[in-house]
C-alpha cells in the first residue's frame, strides 16, 4: 500500500494542475479573491457614503424649518420639479434620488403638539439604502428637538423631560469577551474556507486518480498488482485527503498573513484579530486541525467513489461539480443566524465540523459535542471509504462502457 | 501451466436492450461474451489467440489477467486456481493490453521501480533486473526521461519492461504489436522469444498471421465466445492445404475445406475477417 500511496503523491507532485489548486490557489489566488473583494465592498460603500443626492420638495412652504435642516444637510441638492405627479418618472430617469411631500399646515400641527407625517419618495429596492439613512438621521434630530421644545414650552423639568422621552433605558452588560464576538464571525467563514479550498484540491486529485486513470489506461494494471482492493483504495483516498489537508493548511497560513499585513494599518481591527488569534493557542490549532482530517476524509471518499464510478475525466469533473454544490449546503447552514453546536447538530455530517470550528475559534466548545462531533464524523468517513472498496471490488464499476 | 476450461463470461446487459436481439451471444439480460473457452499451455510454449474482433479474445485475456472474474469455468495458472486465490496467481502471471499501463508523469525507470516494488520483488533484486530490462530492450538511452514525451514504440518496450520485471511464469498479451512500426514490433516478437527460452508459458492474441507463424507451435481459435479449434499451427496449414490463412478461416466457417485457394484471395478475406464485430 505505502509504493502505491508514494506512487501516487509522486505524481501528484508533478502535476500541474494539482499543484495549482494544492498550493497557488489556497496561498495567493484566494486570499487575493476575498482580499480584492472586500476592498472592492469597501471602495463602493466609500463611494456611496460620499454620493451628492438630488432631491425635490413639494409644500416646502409648509415647513420652512425642516428646509433650512436638509439645505445645512452636506451632499444633498434641491432641483427643481414641476408637479407631485413627475415624481415617479423623474427617480427612473434618476433626474432626482428623492422628493418630499409635505402636507398643509405640517409644522403649524407640530407646534402645537400634533403629531405629522412627511412622505418621502424613492426606489428603496436598493443594497445599500443611502436615502433612507440620510433622511433617517435629518428627521429623527428633527423630532426630538421639536419634542424637546414643546416639552420646554409645557413647563416640564430635566427629569420628566428624560423620562418622557425614554421612560425605560436598556443598559448591555455583554459576557461576551472580544474573542467570542470576532469569533462568531471569523468562526463561521473558516470552515467555508477550509472545506471548500480542500474540496477543490482534493477534487483535481481524485479526479485524475480515478477517471484519469481509467482514460489513460493505467487503472488495469494497478488492478492487477497482487494487493488486496482495499489496500489500493487506502493508498489512493489517503493521497486525496492529504492534498485536501495541505491545500487548507496552505489556506489557513497564508490568509493569516495576508490578514494580519492588512490590519496593520488598522489599530482596533488588528488588536481585535491579534485577541482571537491570541486566543488560539496549540491546543485549539490542534482541535481544529483534528477536525479538517475526518471532513477531509469525507470528501476523499466522496470523491474517489465518484471518480472511480465515473467513465472519463469530463464524467468525473460533471458529478465533483454536483458534490461540490451538495456539501456546500451543510457547511452554510452553519452560517444561518444563531446556530451553534449541541447535542442535536453534533450528530450531522459536515455541519457539525463547520460549527465545532466555530465553537474553537470562540472558545466555547464543549467536551462532551467535540466527542460526539469526532465520532460521528469517523464513523460516516469509515462507511464511505467501506463503500468505496466494494465499489473497487464491482467489474460493473471499474469497467463501465 | 496454464489451464483454461470451459470459462465463460457474462456481462448484465442495460434495461433498454433487454428486448430480442440478432446476436446469438444476447440472451436472459446478458451479453455472453465468453461461452466456451477451453485451452492448455505448457511451459515454455505460446499459444495464439485467434478470432475475429468481437470474438470474446480480450475478455478470455482479461480473466486470465485476473482483471475480471470468470461467470463460470476454471483458470488454473502455474497450478494456483485463479479464482480461488487471485492475489496468489497475480505475483505469477504479466499481463499488457493495448494500453501500456505505463504511468506518464514517472520516468521509465521509474515505472518499472514501482511495478517491481508493488509486486513484491526484493529490493537488492530490483536494480539489477531493471538495469537488465533496460540493457536487454534498448531503453537505457531514455531511462530517464517521463514516459510521456515517448513514442510509441518506446512506450511499448517500457511497457514490456514493467509486465515481467517481477519474472512472471505466466506471460498473457493482448495484441502487443498494434500500433508499433516493423521494428517496434520485431523488439516485441523478440522479447516473446526470450521468455519462451527461459520456460514461460506465453499466450498472445494477434491478427497477424506471420506473427503465428514466427512464434507459435499452437493456436487456439475462438468466434463468438467459443473455441473452435485447439491445435498445431501445422495442422491448421495441413487443412487448409498449405495456406494457414485458409485453414484459419475454415475454423471461422468463412470458407468452405475447397481445393486450395490462390494465396491474395485467401489474405483478403482475413483482411475482411479481422474487420468483423
Amino acid at each position: 500500500m505505502w509504493t502505491v500511496l508514494r506512487k501516487e503523491l509522486t505524481e501528484l507532485l508533478r502535476d500541474r494542475r494539482t499543484l495549482i489548486f494544492m498550493l497557488l490557489m489556497p496561498a495567493l489566488v484566494m486570499p487575493l479573491l476575498i482580499g480584492g473583494f472586500a476592498l472592492l465592498a469597501n471602495y463602493k460603500a466609500e463611494q456611496e457614503a460620499k454620493r451628492v443626492l438630488r432631491y425635490a420638495v413639494f409644500g416646502s412652504e409648509q415647513a420652512p424649518e425642516l428646509l433650512r435642516r436638509i439645505e445645512a444637510t452636506p451632499r444633498l441638492e434641491r432641483v427643481g420639479l414641476g408637479s407631485p405627479d413627475e415624481i415617479r418618472q423623474a427617480i427612473k430617469d434618476e433626474r432626482i434620488s428623492f422628493a418630499l411631500v409635505v402636507p398643509a399646515g405640517f409644522e403649524q400641527q407640530l407646534q402645537q403638539g400634533r403629531a405629522m407625517a412627511l412622505e418621502l419618495h424613492y426606489n428603496n429596492a436598493v443594497s445599500v439604502d443611502t436615502v433612507a439613512q440620510r433622511m433617517r438621521t435629518l428627521s429623527t434630530q428633527y423630532g426630538e428637538d421639536l419634542r424637546q421644545r414643546f416639552m420646554s414650552g409645557q413647563g416640564l423639568g430635566e427629569e420628566t423631560r428624560r423620562f418622557l422621552a425614554q421612560p425605560v433605558r436598556l443598559e448591555v452588560r455583554s459576557t461576551a469577551n472580544e474573542r467570542e464576538r470576532i469569533g462568531e464571525l471569523v468562526g463561521a467563514f473558516l470552515p467555508y474556507l477550509l472545506l471548500m479550498i480542500g474540496l477543490s484540491a482534493s477534487m483535481a486529485a481524485a479526479i485524475d486518480m480515478g477517471a484519469g486513470e481509467k482514460e489513460r489506461g493505467t487503472l488495469e494494471s494497478l488492478l492487477l498488482l497482487p494487493l488486496p482492493r482495499s489496500h489500493l483504495v487506502l493508498a489512493k483516498f489517503l493521497a486525496i485527503a492529504l492534498v485536501g489537508i495541505v491545500a487548507a493548511g496552505v489556506a489557513v497560513t497564508s490568509m493569516g498573513i495576508w490578514g494580519m499585513s492588512l490590519l496593520k494599518g488598522n489599530a482596533a481591527a488588528g488588536a481585535a484579530l491579534s485577541q482571537v488569534i491570541g486566543g488560539i493557542g496549540w491546543r485549539e490549532f490542534a482541535l481544529v486541525a483534528l477536525l479538517i482530517l475526518p471532513a477531509n476524509a469525507i470528501i476523499a471518499a466522496l470523491l474517489l467513489t465518484i471518480s472511480l464510478y465515473a467513465r472519463s475525466y469530463k464524467e468525473a469533473g460533471s458529478y465533483g461539480s454536483q458534490l461540490m454544490i451538495l456539501l456546500i449546503m451543510p457547511i452554510l447552514l452553519a452560517l444561518l443566524p444563531n446556530m451553534r453546536l449541541d447535542s442535536g447538530w453534533a450528530w450531522v455530517p459536515i455541519t457539525n465540523i463547520a460549527l465545532a470550528v466555530k465553537e474553537i475559534v470562540k472558545g466555547t466548545l464543549q467536551w462532551s459535542d467535540m466527542a460526539i462531533v469526532l465520532g460521528s464524523t469517523g464513523a460516516v468517513a469509515g462507511l464511505l471509504l467501506t463503500a468505496c472498496t466494494y465499489f473497487c471490488r464491482r467489474e460493473e464499476v471499474l469497467f463501465r462502457a | 501451466m496454464i489451464e483454461v476450461s470451459q470459462l465463460q463470461k457474462r456481462f448484465r446487459l442495460p434495461r433498454r436492450k433487454h428486448k430480442p436481439s440478432d446476436d446469438p451471444r444476447e440472451f436472459d439480460g446478458y451479453f455472453h461474451a465468453v461461452r466456451d473457452v477451453s485451452f492448455q499451455v505448457a511451459a515454455g510454449e505460446v499459444l495464439g489467440l485467434l478470432g475475429p474482433n468481437g470474438a470474446g479474445k480480450t475478455t478470455t485475456l482479461r480473466m486470465l489477467s485476473t482483471a475480471i472474474a470468470p461467470s463460470q469455468g476454471r483458470i488454473q495458472v502455474d497450478g494456483v486456481d485463479l479464482v480461488a486465490d487471485p492475489l496468489a496467481a497475480r505475483g505469477r502471471i504479466g499481463f499488457l493490453s493495448g494500453a501500456t499501463g505505463l504511468y506518464g508523469r514517472l520516468t521509465v525507470a521509474e515505472n518499472i521501480r514501482y511495478f517491481g516494488q508493488a509486486y513484491g520483488v526484493p529490493e537488492a533484486e530490483l536494480a539489477p533486473r531493471i538495469a537488465g530490462l533496460l540493457e536487454r530492450l534498448d531503453m537505457l538511452s531514455y531511462a530517464d526521461r517521463r514516459v510521456d514525451a515517448l513514442s510509441a514504440g518506446m512506450k511499448q518496450r517500457a511497457a514490456i519492461a514493467r509486465t515481467v520485471i517481477h519474472a512472471p511464469r505466466v506471460l498473457v498479451l493482448d495484441e502487443p504489436t498494434t500500433g508499433l512500426d516493423i521494428l517496434g514490433a520485431e523488439v516485441v516478437l523478440d522479447f516473446m522469444r526470450d521468455c519462451l527460452q527461459q520456460g514461460v508459458a506465453l499466450v498472445f492474441s494477434t491478427h497477424q498471421l506471420h506473427e503465428v507463424e514466427a512464434l507459435c507451435q499452437r493456436v487456439c481459435i475462438i468466434n463468438q465466445g467459443i473455441s473452435r479449434y485447439q491445435g498445431s499451427v501445422a495442422a491448421l496449414r495441413e487443412a487448409g492445404q498449405g495456406d494457414l490463412a485458409r485453414g484459419y478461416l475454415q475454423q471461422l466457417e468463412i470458407v468452405k475445406p475447397t481445393p486450395a485457394a490462390v494465396d491474395g484471395e485467401a489474405a483478403a478475406v482475413v483482411a475482411l475477417a479481422g474487420q468483423e464485430g
